[in-house]
Order: C-alpha cells, then sequence, then structure tokens
C-alpha cells in the first residue's frame, strides 16, 4: 500500500477551501445528485426529546423491558427449531429467550439461539445483491440493482425453462425450513433438481426407520421422560443431535426423578457420554455387532416380548434368532473391543426394563459402510422387547405438516400450503426430453431397474440409479455426488441455485466442489441466495441476499417428544436489513419474470397474507385466530391424548368405505386419488377375539418390517455383486471393507460436531465462535504416548481412498494430506483420531476467520480531532480487534483447520449416506 | 469549539452531504460529473495528489463506472481481508452498537424525502456511514439553530468513537485516488468541527 496514503494531515484544508468547497456543492446541488436528503416534519422539539433519551440511556441497560416488545418466533440455529421469544428494542433484537408455550422445548434453548443475532447484526453480513465482474471464484464483483438481479437470473431461468430442459436447472439448498416452498417453486418450473443435503446428514440412519416403520417420523421420538433405560449407541443428545434439546431436560429428569440409566457406546469422551451411568470406548462401525450380540442374549435369556413380536413383527422370531445366531457377545467383543459379560449384562438389564427402555441412534452408529444394515440391527431391540410405541419407549410421533390421520393422528387440524399448487415434475420416461438426453450407460443402468423405480426416475441428480434407496421412500437425494456427477457428465446444468449451502466448504472432498463451480462449461451460471459470503456463495455468478430466520415467515412442525403434536410459525422480528429480502419475496418476483404460468403460484403481495392462508386452519382453532396465534407463536392441542401405540388406533368407519382387505395378509387397501393404498391392516382384539381395523405401521405389510424385501430390489436393481450383504432383506452385519486387516499405525480419523456450532454455517456467529474457534486432533493419550505425541504437536494426517462399493473405491490413493495440532484426552477409543469438522474457513468475513484486519494501531493523539475522538470513544478496537482468539492478538487464531478437503466422498451402498467415519489415516509428527 | 454562522452550517451541510453521497454507494456518471468540477476537484487534489486527474482525465463510460463500483464493492461491501464495513457496528462494540441504535430510530422516525435520494438509501442500516453523514446534512441544513447544534452533538456521538480508525484502515486499503481524497476530506471535515478556524 502507498505509504503517502497515511501522511493524512499533510494537505490540511482551511476556511477558505471549506467555503469553496462548500459554495461549490451549494450551487450545484439541485443538478448534480450531490444533494443531502432532506427531511419532512423536521422537529427540534421531538429530536431534542428523543437526543436527550438517547443520551440518558446511553448507560442503561442492554435491554429496557419497559421499552422492547417480545415477539415469538422460531429459532433457526439449528435443526430443533425451538420456540423462543425474541426482545425488540429501538427496531433491533436485543436478546432471544425460550417460549415456555413450546412443548418440545419447554422453553429451554441453547447458545445457538444467540447465534440469530450474531449473524442478524453481523457488520460484515452480504446486504446487497452483488454480480461478478472478474472471473468466477476471483473475487471481483459489484454491487447491483433488485431489478437488475431479477432480471439477469430471471432471464436465465426463463431461457432454461422454455428450452424445453427445465431439468437443467438445478437447486441446491443446505438448510430449508420453508417447509416446501422452495419444492413449490421447483415444481413450478417443472424441474426435478431440487437437491438436498440429506446424504450428508442423516439418511443412513433414516433408512432403518423408514424400513421397519414406513417413515422416519421425523426420526424417532423416544418418551425420554418416562424412560427407565437407554441404550445409546453414538448419539449426543446433549450437544449436537437433531431433537437433542427437546431430549437433554427429558433425560435428566428421566435419570434423576426416576432413576433412569443410561448407557453410551462412543469413540470418544462427548457431554452425553459424561451424562451416562455407563460408557464403553466403541472401534467405529462396531455399534451393529454389539445390537445383534444383544439381540442373541434376550432371545437365549427369553426376555423377548412374544406377543408383541408376534403381532407386530413381519417375520417369525425363530427365522431371526437363526439368522443371528454367530453374532454373539463374544464376537462382538472382537469386533467392538466391548467386554462379552458386559453386553450380555447390559442386554438383560435393557429388556428387563420393557417396555420403559429405548435405543438411541445416530451418525455414530449409521454414518458407516455398514452403518444401515447396522442400525437395522440396533432398530430390532426395540421390536424384539416390544416398547415400541409404549411409555417410556421408542415412540413415532409425526411432526410433518399434517393432512390427515394416515398414521393415527386423526383431528389435528390440516395445515397445507395454499392453492393453486403446482404439479410435480414429470418422470423422465423413455420419449421425454430429459431421458433422451441422459448418457447411454445411464439409460442401461435405468432399464435395469425394478419398473416401480424407473416409473419415478427423475435424472441421475435427483434420483441416482445406483442409490435407489436415497429416493424410494422419499427424496434423500445423493448430495455428495452431485458436482462428480456433473463432472461425468451424467447431467448438464443451465442454472445451478444454491441456498443458503456450503458444500465448497463443508461437503467431503469439498475440493471436487469448488472445481466443478469455477468451471463455466459446466455451470454456465451460478446464482446463491444467502444471508453471508461463504465459500459456495464466492463460487457463484450473483450473489443474492437473503433475509434472515429474525426476518422471515416459515411455518414449523417438527416431532414432539412430548408426544402431542403441535405447530408454530416463524415470524420476522424486524424488517430485512439492507436490501435482503425474504426467499418468498425472491421467489415471487423471479417467478412473475419467468411467467409462463409459474406467476399463478405466487399471487400474493404481503408474505404475511400468504402464511396466514396456510394456517388458516390453526387459526381456526384459536380464540384470536391468526393474531392470537402469532402472539402466541405455537399451538398445540394439550388436551389431546399422547401418540402412544398409534398403530393399534382404529381405522375410522367413513376411511373404510370403498376399502378391501386382503384375505391373506389382512392387509387394507383403498384408491386415493387413482391410486391403491394401504391404510390399516386387520388385527386380533384382545378385548373381544374379534378381527378389528387398525392403523398398524405406514409399510407396505403395515407391520413392522424385520424382513425388507425392497433391500435385495435395491441390489439388483443397482447391480451390486450378487450375495453383497448391503442387500440383505434381513438385518445383516459385515466388516467395513479395509477394517479388517488394519496395520498397526493405521488410525482411523472420524468428525464431531461442537455443542455450540452448526456444522460450519456457525463460524461467523460471534457469539458462538467466542465460545469455541479450535478443532484440535484429539487422540487417546495411550496412541499419543506409542507415536511419540504430546498435546500441541503438529501433526500431518494422510487420508486414505476408502474401499468397497462407494466413489472411487477401487482405486488405491491418497485422498489428501492435511496439518493440525494433537490434544491428548482420556477415553477417546485408542484406534481413533477425532476433529470437528466446522472450522477454518476463508470466507464468511473476520469472524469466520478468526482473524485481524490490518487495522492500523491507535497513535497518540496528533490534533485536537483525533484526542476527542479518542475521549469519546473510550475504545481502542474495531470490531475484528474484538477476535480476541486471532494469532495477532494472542490467541489460537484460526486454530481450526480446514479439514473437509481430505475426507474422502463415501457414499453408502444403495443409500448414499456419507460414511463420515471410515476414514483410515496415518499420523506423523512435523513438529 | 467556535460559534458557526448559518452561512458556515449550510456549507458544512453541503461537504457532508458530498460525503454521504461518496459513501453511500457506487458513483453514477452524474456524481463523477459533478467532482469533475474544477472548484471541487482542486480540493480533492489538494488532499490527495492525482486525485484531480484520476477525475477529470478518465472517461466515465460505463466499463470505467464499473470498475469503480467493483473497487467500492471490494473496500465496503465484500467481508474479504482486504476490505473494511462502513458501518458504525463493525467498529463499535455491540454495547455502543445497541446505544447507536436508538439514534438510529430517530434517524428512521424522520420521513426521509425520497424524491431526492436514491430509493435504496431507506433501506440501508442505519449505522451505515452515508446515512450518518447524510443525517448530519439534514441537520445542519435546517433554519433552527437549536437544530443546527445537534448536528455536533450527532457527530459526537456517532462518528468520533469510531472514524479515525475506519479512516486509518480505508487510506491504508486502497489505491484509489477518490476513496483517499475522500477519506481525508472526511477527517478535515471533521477536525473543522472540533476547532473551528484555527
Amino acid at each position: 500500500m502507498n505509504q503517502n496514503n497515511n501522511k493524512q494531515n499533510e494537505s490540511k484544508l482551511n476556511r477558505r477551501d471549506f467555503l469553496k468547497l462548500g459554495g461549490a456543492l451549494t450551487i450545484g446541488i439541485t443538478t448534480v445528485g450531490l444533494a443531502a436528503p432532506l427531511f419532512k416534519q423536521l422537529s427540534g422539539e421531538q429530536i431534542q426529546l428523543d437526543l436527550d433519551e438517547f443520551i440518558s440511556t446511553r448507560k442503561k441497560d442492554f435491554v429496557d423491558y419497559t421499552r422492547a416488545k417480545a415477539i415469538p418466533t422460531i429459532c433457526f440455529g439449528c435443526t430443533n427449531h425451538c420456540g423462543v421469544i425474541g426482545w425488540v428494542q429501538d427496531g433491533k433484537v436485543r436478546r432471544i429467550e425460550g417460549n415456555p408455550l413450546d412443548p418440545n422445548s419447554e422453553g429451554n434453548t441453547c447458545s445457538k439461539t444467540h447465534g440469530m443475532i450474531s449473524y442478524t447484526y453481523y457488520p460484515e453480513r452480504l446486504l446487497y445483491p452483488i454480480k461478478r465482474v472478474g472471473k468466477r471464484g476471483e473475487g471481483k464483483w459489484r454491487r447491483i440493482s433488485w431489478q437488475e438481479a431479477t432480471q439477469e437470473v430471471g432471464d436465465r431461468l426463463k431461457t432454461c425453462r422454455e428450452s424445453g430442459h427445465p431439468e437443467r436447472f438445478i437447486f441446491h439448498y443446505g438448510r430449508d425450513k420453508t417447509k416446501g416452498f422452495t419444492k413449490r417453486f421447483t415444481n413450478a418450473f417443472g424441474t426435478p433438481n431440487r437437491l438436498n443435503r440429506r446424504a450428508i446428514c442423516s439418511s443412513n440412519r433414516r433408512v432403518p426407520l423408514m424400513s421397519f416403520y414406513g417413515r422416519d417420523f421425523e426420526w424417532e421420538t423416544q418418551d425420554m421422560e418416562n424412560t427407565k433405560y437407554i441404550l445409546n449407541f453414538g448419539a449426543n443428545p446433549m450437544e449436537a443431535y437433531q431433537g437433542g434439546l427437546f431430549m437433554m431436560h427429558r433425560i435428566q429428569k428421566a435419570r434423576v426423578d426416576n432413576g433412569a440409566k443410561m448407557v453410551s457406546f462412543e469413540v470418544r469422551p462427548t457431554a452425553t457420554v459424561n451424562c451416562s451411568e455407563e460408557y464403553f470406548k466403541v472401534m467405529p462401525g462396531s455399534d451393529g455387532a454389539i445390537g445383534f450380540a444383544m439381540a442373541n442374549v434376550i432371545i437365549d435369556e427369553g426376555l423377548v416380548d412374544e406377543a408383541f413380536w408376534k403381532r407386530w413383527a413381519n417375520i417369525p422370531l425363530a427365522e431371526i434368532k437363526e439368522h443371528i445366531k454367530d453374532w454373539t457377545p463374544e464376537h462382538a467383543e472382537k469386533l467392538s473391543g466391548v467386554p462379552a459379560k458386559d453386553i450380555t449384562r447390559i442386554a438383560i438389564e435393557f429388556a428387563k426394563a420393557a417396555p420403559h427402555c429405548t435405543t438411541m441412534t445416530a451418525r455414530g452408529s449409521a454414518k458407516h459402510y455398514n452403518g444401515t444394515q447396522g442400525d437395522r440391527g440396533l432398530r430390532m431391540l426395540d421390536v424384539l422387547v416390544g416398547n415400541v410405541g409404549r411409555e417410556g419407549g421408542l415412540c413415532l410421533s409425526s411432526g410433518r405438516m399434517w393432512g390427515g390421520g394416515k398414521y393415527g393422528q386423526e383431528g389435528l387440524p390440516s395445515v397445507s400450503q395454499p392453492k393453486p399448487k403446482p404439479p410435480k415434475p414429470k418422470a423422465f420416461l423413455p420419449g421425454t426430453a430429459a431421458y433422451e438426453e441422459l448418457p447411454a450407460d445411464i439409460k442401461e443402468k435405468v432399464s435395469r431397474m425394478d419398473p416401480k423405480w424407473q416409473k419415478k426416475y427423475f435424472g441421475e441428480l435427483a434420483t441416482p440409479a445406483e442409490y435407489p434407496l436415497a429416493w424410494h421412500w422419499y427424496g434423500m437425494k445423493v448430495g455428495q455426488l452431485v458436482q462428480p456427477y456433473i463432472r461425468e457428465g451424467r447431467a448438464k446444468v443451465d442454472v445451478y441455485m444454491s441456498f443458503a449451502y456450503g458444500a465448497a466448504y463443508g461437503y467431503p472432498e469439498a475440493k471436487v466442489c469448488r472445481e466443478v463451480l469455477l468451471d463455466e462449461k459446466l455451470v454456465p451460471f451460478h446464482v446463491a441466495i444467502d444471508i453471508d459470503y461463504s465459500e459456495h456463495a464466492a463460487l457463484a455468478d450473483i450473489i443474492l441476499p437473503e433475509a434472515t430466520s429474525l426476518e422471515r415467515w416459515d411455518p414449523h412442525s417438527t416431532n414432539n417428544y412430548g408426544l402431542i403434536p403441535y405447530t408454530g410459525i416463524r415470524q420476522p422480528l424486524v424488517k430485512p436489513l439492507g436490501e435482503a429480502r425474504e426467499l418468498q419475496v425472491i421467489f415471487r418476483d423471479l417467478a412473475r419474470h419467468i411467467g409462463g404460468g409459474m406467476e399463478q403460484y405466487f399471487d400474493y403481495e404481503n408474505v404475511e397474507d400468504f402464511y396466514k392462508e396456510w394456517y388458516k386452519n390453526v387459526s381456526a382453532q384459536i380464540p384470536g385466530g391468526w393474531e392470537e396465534f402469532k402472539r402466541r407463536g405455537i399451538w398445540q392441542d394439550a388436551n389431546r391424548e399422547k401418540d402412544y401405540e398409534l398403530y393399534e388406533r382404529p381405522v375410522p368407519d367413513n376411511e373404510l368405505v370403498d376399502s378391501t382387505v386382503d384375505p391373506e395378509t389382512k392387509v387394507i387397501t383403498k384408491v386415493i386419488k387413482g391410486k391403491k393404498r394401504t391404510i390399516g391392516i386387520m388385527m386380533t382384539d384382545a378385548a373381544t377375539g374379534e378381527m378389528k381395523p387398525v392403523r398398524g405401521f405406514p409399510t407396505p405389510s403395515r407391520k413392522i418390517q424385520v424382513h425388507d424385501p425392497i433391500f435385495p430390489l435395491a441390489a439388483k436393481s443397482a447391480g451390486l455383486p450378487e450375495g453383497d450383504p448391503n442387500g440383505n432383506a434381513l438385518p445383516t452385519l459385515f466388516s467395513i471393507p479395509g477394517f479388517d486387516d488394519l496395520k498397526e499405525d493405521d488410525m482411523i480419523l472420524t468428525t464431531f460436531k461442537w455443542n455450540v456450532h452448526t456444522q460450519g454455517r456457525s463460524s461467523q456467529w460471534k457469539f458462538n465462535s467466542e465460545i469455541v474457534h479450535t478443532n484440535q486432533l484429539f487422540i487417546n493419550p495411550k496412541t499419543a504416548a506409542r507415536m511419540g505425541l504430546k498435546t500441541g504437536d503438529e501433526v500431518e494426517v494422510t487420508v486414505q481412498r476408502p474401499k468397497g462399493l462407494t466413489y472411487r473405491g477401487s482405486i488405491d490413493e491418497v485422498v489428501g494430506v492435511v496439518k493440525n495440532k494433537v490434544r491428548l484426552l482420556n477415553g477417546v477409543h485408542e484406534r481413533v483420531v477425532c476433529f470437528a469438522h466446522a472450522g477454518g474457513h476463508w470466507e464468511h468475513g473476520a469472524v469466520a476467520r478468526a482473524e485481524n484486519k490490518e487495522s492500523l494501531p491507535i497513535k497518540e493523539p496528533q490534533n485536537a480531532l483525533e484526542k476527542s475522538a479518542l475521549e469519546k470513544s473510550g475504545l481502542e478496537k474495531d470490531f475484528s480487534n474484538e477476535i480476541w482468539w486471532s494469532k495477532d492478538q494472542g490467541g489460537t487464531g484460526n486454530g481450526a483447520t480446514a479439514m473437509n478437503d481430505v475426507l474422502p466422498i463415501n457414499p453408502s451402498p444403495l443409500v448414499g449416506g456419507q460414511n463420515w467415519f471410515d476414514n483410515i489415516c496415518q499420523i506423523r509428527k512435523i513438529s | 469549539m467556535m460559534t458557526m454562522s448559518t452561512e458556515t452550517y449550510s456549507q458544512k451541510a453541503a461537504i457532508y452531504a458530498l460525503l454521504g453521497r461518496i459513501f453511500i454507494s457506487e458513483l453514477d456518471r452524474q456524481s463523477l460529473e459533478a467532482l469533475q468540477e474544477q472548484q471541487i476537484s482542486s480540493i480533492f487534489e489538494k488532499l490527495q495528489s492525482g486525485s484531480q486527474k484520476y477525475l477529470q482525465d478518465t472517461r466515465w463510460d460505463n466499463d470505467q463506472i464499473e470498475q469503480l463500483a467493483s473497487d467500492y464493492c471490494h473496500l465496503f461491501i465484500l467481508p474479504k481481508k482486504s476490505g473494511m464495513s462502513l458501518r458504525a457496528s463493525h467498529w463499535m462494540t455491540s454495547e455502543e452498537s445497541a446505544n447507536l441504535a436508538q439514534l438510529e430510530t430517530i434517524i428512521r422516525g424522520l420521513d426521509l424525502d425520497s424524491s431526492v435520494i436514491d430509493a435504496s438509501f431507506s433501506k440501508l442500516p442505519e449505522d451505515h456511514l452515508g446515512v450518518l453523514l447524510y443525517f448530519v446534512s439534514s441537520v445542519y441544513q435546517s433554519d433552527d439553530k437549536e437544530i443546527q447544534k445537534l448536528g455536533t452533538s450527532l457527530i459526537q456521538l456517532s462518528l468520533l468513537p469510531w472514524i479515525l480508525r475506519f479512516n486509518d484502515k480505508l487510506l491504508s486499503s486502497t489505491t484509489n485516488p477518490l476513496y483517499l481524497a475522500s477519506g481525508k476530506l472526511l477527517l478535515e471535515v471533521l477536525d473543522f468541527e472540533e476547532v473551528g478556524e484555527e
């Protein structure tokens, strides 16, 4: 930088200069556009009054509750989405507290709630649409108006839509909690490519739920506060877990008030482990082995609830007993390291607590090559002891937007998007333009599919042929393969729109995503919608600034751990800052620009009116209607019966009209909207011995599908080798490729989430990054001693390409090498090194980068102005200087290392869920 | 501080308006042509050598205007390491910013004449430097002496606590003569507020 720039006062102006400049400007004031805005109704009395108040309240509390207004909304800090109350004062949200009306959180909140204030008022938040003026990724931009942005993005979309290939519009989102609003846009457009990050998150654990119970019910809803025994396999509700905040106080209540016991199987000591009565370190990927062993014990000890199994499991107990007989506690001990005697003891304790007992699984057990089948084994434990849907057990309570009572939840008001609703996109059937454009090898794969999948095939991005279970139940997609597939030519792109999406930083092998986004031949146009300047948005052509969760509307519904369904509303507490806009406004204006019928689905001026219509049936339940609903933020019929044993609830008589019963299976079916659907099953009434129609489970058999033929069907469709265990109809145990022959120095690299962060999205939330801003490699002290390591040593981590039926699984190669510092921690498994994958950002502003800007230090005051300024400010630091953990402040700096580039893309066979925890690596000390 | 005449307030109002315009958004052709005016550009030259030549010799065609807009974006909008925020909340502590919000409420409470300014002005954050400078300018345009005096108080509350550090960063972050001169002009006029005519 030019040093002359810093000679600030070398050419000081005098009074004559000021008069000269002021005079010149005054003369030209009406013609040159340099005029000051004028204020109407300027009143000295009014200003004096307000200014006096301003000055007098400078030292008052941060929130003046006599003036602040409380407005309820729904938190967006993580996936829990708690009901909260924001205190708004002087047009700003000053504090957020829990909403006691939320039956899930019961008024509790966590640090991430306060992150909403951090990101809304982040001084480096992106507040204007910008367009790149240099090469993509070069970082050169200019601000543009919304009119220009809408015109350019709209023109691109319009051209794409009118080309006859609407599927070339790719909508790729990170966290979308609009409850279908974005789908309204993509459906209206006609593209099936509304791609999510489900595979990154939870698909491996959702599939066992959907296979067993017919749907995932927004995950299972354990009746924690009434339970007596919790078997935890790799779940961490005390820190980071879907529903964690709703579970943690209930778990503690159960432990303290009911004497409940929690046993955790984990690879590292978590907060949940610390709240457990017993903790066992397990080898990654061995949870299923423990589950099968426990199942054997429960069967051998005669602790099976045979009545429940016989009534609701879809295979005889003898068959499963024979299938799992070799997977004993001793076998599990060899794989997991957990002593057989403890496995046996705990299995017996668990079964004896039935039905007041429950399993809890999560990514720790599921995000492995064998995780889907392993979790099926763990799911079986609940069925064996008969705790499903019972008090204190593993319950299934739907929390999605309600549209009827087909899962036994009759009587809830319908909550549904306003009409008209756009039609769904058309499948890629032979003869359609989209199908004919597919590469020949993909067409061949599609031709091998089961006909039912051929009918709902929408191309390789939305419905990848090799991963049918990623989209059999609903569209979970395989997000980590989107960019590789685009690069391989499996799909063509005209417009790529990312929405609150961070794959360029946070996905496995994120460098692949960046390479593809930088290639304008592969991705001709990228528009990003986000609240700030992320690594992903930095690779866009246009960035549209979105309103934050404190500035916009969203519907809300999730499963309630109190087991009585409820709904809530996210509503704006303040207007969007700067020129940021609500997504509903962005899409409305784009739809109108694109036209061609799209606009009819976005026929609203006021966004609130749209949601008022959406919730009209809920408002009708409340005296005071919509306004009262907004005032409370939550609606629930607290007198409603809890969602226990939904499967035993009768099918209402009116639904039975025109239904038929299969004489063999007793399944009740009915044609609804032209499709034959199951609505219940005839079962023997315990009291009368008569056959009666009950709901059962929303599976094809209306029973719990311990045996599920969808797995071998999917294996055949995807072309898996004959006998591959991933395609077994029964829950099955097998090894992770490469784990059976680990060398002495091979380690398993696993990741975890910090309790105050939400993946990679929260590093710019100053409130949270002040608390946690590092991600060292945690390692067991014994292992460290063997390697000659101590806390603070820098190591090089070399990650190998995973083997097996996965991305590039046949190639022997290193995925990447990264440096980090180690930290010794008792309780980590001896074979494991683990780190939090959030951290090491290079965008998102100064807080995320944990750096100080080159703000010049305050000098000794040189003149009256500088002296006065120093006296008045009382400050010596700018915002970035408040980043006290930056290196030049003597802190750890961005001690958080970006490690996602070296984590392999590793989708599970058939399901596509990312196997985050199967990374074989070597550690080498470098300093 | 010396007593100012109404005429002086008027001149200062015009200068604050000029600075407000420069910092509030990218400059358009009309504004740039106005800055080419001899009396104005000569003052800029006094503050930053080369700025007059930059203003007057540049053909302000679409490419040049876009380049200037890109400079503005890089300096003031993107959260890049070499950029800097135009918002007071970047430079003040959260508590100071919260107090500042009350001032912002006053600004919001005043009915801006949208016929004079860009429509997007009303959507800018209230702690934006351009908004604050415009506000001071408007107060100084009043004929009411009591209101004029408020301008000085507002400068002390909303600008002085952070503007020096802002300016230091600006002067070390750009080579653009226009923004260098503007930063120096901002310091000069604030200095003039403090000491009056020496």
